[in-house]
């Protein structure tokens, strides 16, 4: 849709406007949402803005932005992935449970995670499968594991690991530090290496990849393999902030995650991604929610406000469509 | 998208190796042999559980996640990757909404059910709005709507004192002589179901579509206008079985859709429905609905932990999926 429009501006738009929206990109908008919201949060508590504010409302999105990378990473290949809640999960118990107990065991655990979801990147390249039924099934997979580990939330986890999510300098807060630097080590990755115009590709035009001489499989499996490992950075941080562990933890973050890459510009058809635009979408929506506790609305509606948010803007997004091809016609 | 009807459309009448190939060849095949080790397995492993006993009980609950799948199929039949991820969270509000018309009253039995049917319809009418008209993906679409459901039952819900009509009650425990009175109520809709779906202009359109969406579109059919009714059927279809549910626990609860949306989608795929579209088997979806409840079942009689069947569920799908002779398309 989105790559269809900009080919429309490109043709029709007249020079300086065309540069300017190539140059502005479909990231700009949740940029621009992300700092409007936290605009009107320090307005309604000036001390949002001081750096332990600014700890204290972006640290809890921390795991939500890696959730969304994870999410962004399948959705380049033009898949979806309905278990990356219940897996975010899984990695909570893990780290709660059995790394205290057995470290190495547990370490092996993760690292088998990875090798799993690897697996199933094989799975659906190579028989061609639908990645909305296999993640769904996997997602029972990930909660019956975390289930059978920890039947009922508990556990702890190690203190070291908490620290180490908590981490801050006096002057810059550690959160914006990791928002920072993980952005833009992706987004270079992503948008300025071969490899990773290789994998953006995929979503697109898998079969001229593979003419170009690219391995589908390869770049499959490398997909979701980097997203195995923010959905482990992703329970990590989570484990992190909240010091035990529970196999439901991580529901939530299958719709939100999937707001967050469409919001921050992603499409579905066509596998059009954007980091910058991931990142900014986590916080949007992540920060509603925030928001919304600012105004003492109850925590039952944030779901459903973060749903018709993601609703509307698609409902916009089709609508500015539907104009740009009026106009094309006349 | 060459998609072959395995069926094989001619036979020999008469003999008996023809018809056994048929039967063996046929895609709802496995989803029966499934169903039938899964029955043998409880009987053996339970003492003195008996056969008719313990398969008549999974036809009761298995008839709730029959009426959720078949809604299923006839949107994963309509392709173009239709996907109902709503029919949870209709399933919840509709029980909510139907019981609390019915108030425990069996004079309000007919407009509950109709009023835990429309809620399922509205529902739906909205996810085709969004899907077909605004050009949402299926997924994103009814997911969206469905975490939107769930915030309006959660409100909703507060006031409301979930009873069902206790004849309603009644009817989903029933039996006539050996047979459970639901069981052949599920027996009814599937046939309905296949009537619909194989046997209408309205049906065969649903396929047509589902196979190749432009020829259908020349051949005089409306792609968007057919998938949009498939979305509405399954809320409706959604709509009842939350009704259903609710009638059969007693009453309705908020937890009570949760796990039908992988199961409905579990049943369409397991029961040898095309995931890409364009070939529906309702065999299969009763077969299938049979069969995972009596893995749930089985579960409960070698007293397995909840977790390990969650396990098990997935990992059946997900081998189901990766052994079906025909590779769908991808998503």
């Amino acid at each position: 849709m989105t790559s269809l429009a900009t080919n429309a501006e490109l043709i029709d738009g007249s020079g300086g406007r065309s540069r300017l929206s190539a140059l502005i990109g479909p990231w700009f908008l949740p940029v621009v949402a992300a700092i409007a919201i936290f605009a009107v949060m320090v307005a309604l508590r000036p001390t949002v803005g001081t750096p332990l504010g600014v700890s204290l409302v972006l640290g809890p999105l921390i795991p939500l932005v890696f959730a969304a990378l994870a999410q962004m990473f399948i959705i380049a290949g033009g898949d979806i992935d309905l278990g990356i809640g219940s897996y975010i999960g899984l990695v909570n118990v893990v780290i709660a449970v059995v790394l205290p107990s057995d470290f190495a065991l547990g370490l092996l655990f993760l690292v088998a995670l990875l090798i799993a979801y690897a697996a199933m990147g094989v799975l659906i390249a190579v028989r061609r499968l639908p990645s909305i039924v296999v993640t769904l099934g996997m997602s029972f997979v990930w909660l019956g594991l975390a289930l059978v580990i920890l039947p009922t939330p508990g556990g702890a986890v190690p203190p070291e690991i908490a620290a180490f999510t908590r981490f801050s300098t006096p002057l810059i807060p550690g959160v914006l530090i990791i928002l920072v630097v993980v952005t833009l080590v992706v987004a270079l990755f992503v948008n300025r290496t071969r490899y990773g115009a290789v994998l953006r590709g995929m979503g697109s035009n898998a079969e001229g990849m593979r003419r170009a001489g690219w391995s589908v499989i390869g770049a499959k499996v490398t997909l979701y393999t980097l997203a195995g490992f923010f959905g482990i950075l992703a329970g990590l941080f989570l484990s992190g902030q909240t010091g035990g562990g529970d196999a439901r933890i991580g529901v939530s973050y299958v719709l939100l995650s999937i707001a967050a890459v469409i919001i921050g510009g992603g499409t579905f058809r066509g596998g059009e991604i954007s980091v910058v635009g991931a990142v900014a979408g986590a916080l949007v929506v992540g920060m509603l929610g925030a928001l919304l506790q600012f105004l003492g609305v109850s925590s039952d509606f944030q779901v459903g406000v973060q749903g018709l948010l993601l609703v509307l803007v698609l409902v916009l997004r089709s609508v500015a469509g539907w104009i740009r091809a009026a106009r094309r016609a006349r | 998208m060459t998609t072959v009807d395995q069926t094989p459309q001619t036979s020999t009448p008469g003999t008996a190796g023809a018809f056994v190939g048929r039967v063996v060849r046929h895609p709802s095949f496995p989803a029966f042999i499934g169903m039938i080790a899964a029955w043998l397995a409880i009987v053996a492993l339970s003492s003195g559980r008996g056969w008719w006993d313990t398969f008549s009980a999974a036809a009761i609950v298995g008839t709730i996640l029959l009426i959720a799948g078949l809604g299923q199929m006839f949107v994963i039949t309509g392709g173009n990757g239709g996907i109902d991820l709503s029919v949870s969270y209709v399933m919840t509000l509709s029980a909510f909404f139907a019981c609390d018309v019915m108030g425990g009253q069996d004079a309000n039995l007919v407009p509950g059910i109709l009023a835990g049917i429309a809620a399922g319809v509205a529902a739906g009418l909205v996810n085709a709005l969004l899907i077909e008209l605004v050009g949402m993906p299926p997924l994103v679409g009814t997911l969206a709507v469905g975490f939107t459901l769930q915030t309006i039952t959660l409100i909703y819900s507060g006031s409301v004192v979930g009873v069902s009509s206790p004849a309603l009650r009644a009817f989903t425990t029933a039996y006539w002589g050996p047979i459970p009175v639901i069981g052949i109520f599920g027996v009814v809709v599937a046939v309905l179901a296949y009537v619909v779906l194989k046997r209408t202009s309205y049906g065969r359109r649903i396929e047509a579509v589902g196979q190749n969406a432009i020829a259908a579109g020349l051949a005089g059919t409306r792609p968007s206008l057919i998938r949009a009714s498939t979305f509405v059927l399954s809320g409706g279809l959604a709509g009842l079985a939350g009704v259903l549910a609710a009638a059969y626990a007693g009453g309705a609860a908020r937890n009570l859709g949760d796990n039908y949306q992988l199961a409905s989608i579990a049943v369409v795929v397991i029961g040898g429905t095309l995931i890409a579209g364009g070939r529906g088997l309702v065999s299969g979806v009763w077969a299938g609905a049979v069969l995972l409840t009596l893995l749930s079942t089985l579960g409960n009689v070698t007293r397995l932990a909840a977790g390990w069947q969650f396990v098990i569920q997935g990992i059946l799908i997900v081998l189901v999926l990766a052994l079906a002779r025909t590779p769908g398309s991808r998503r």
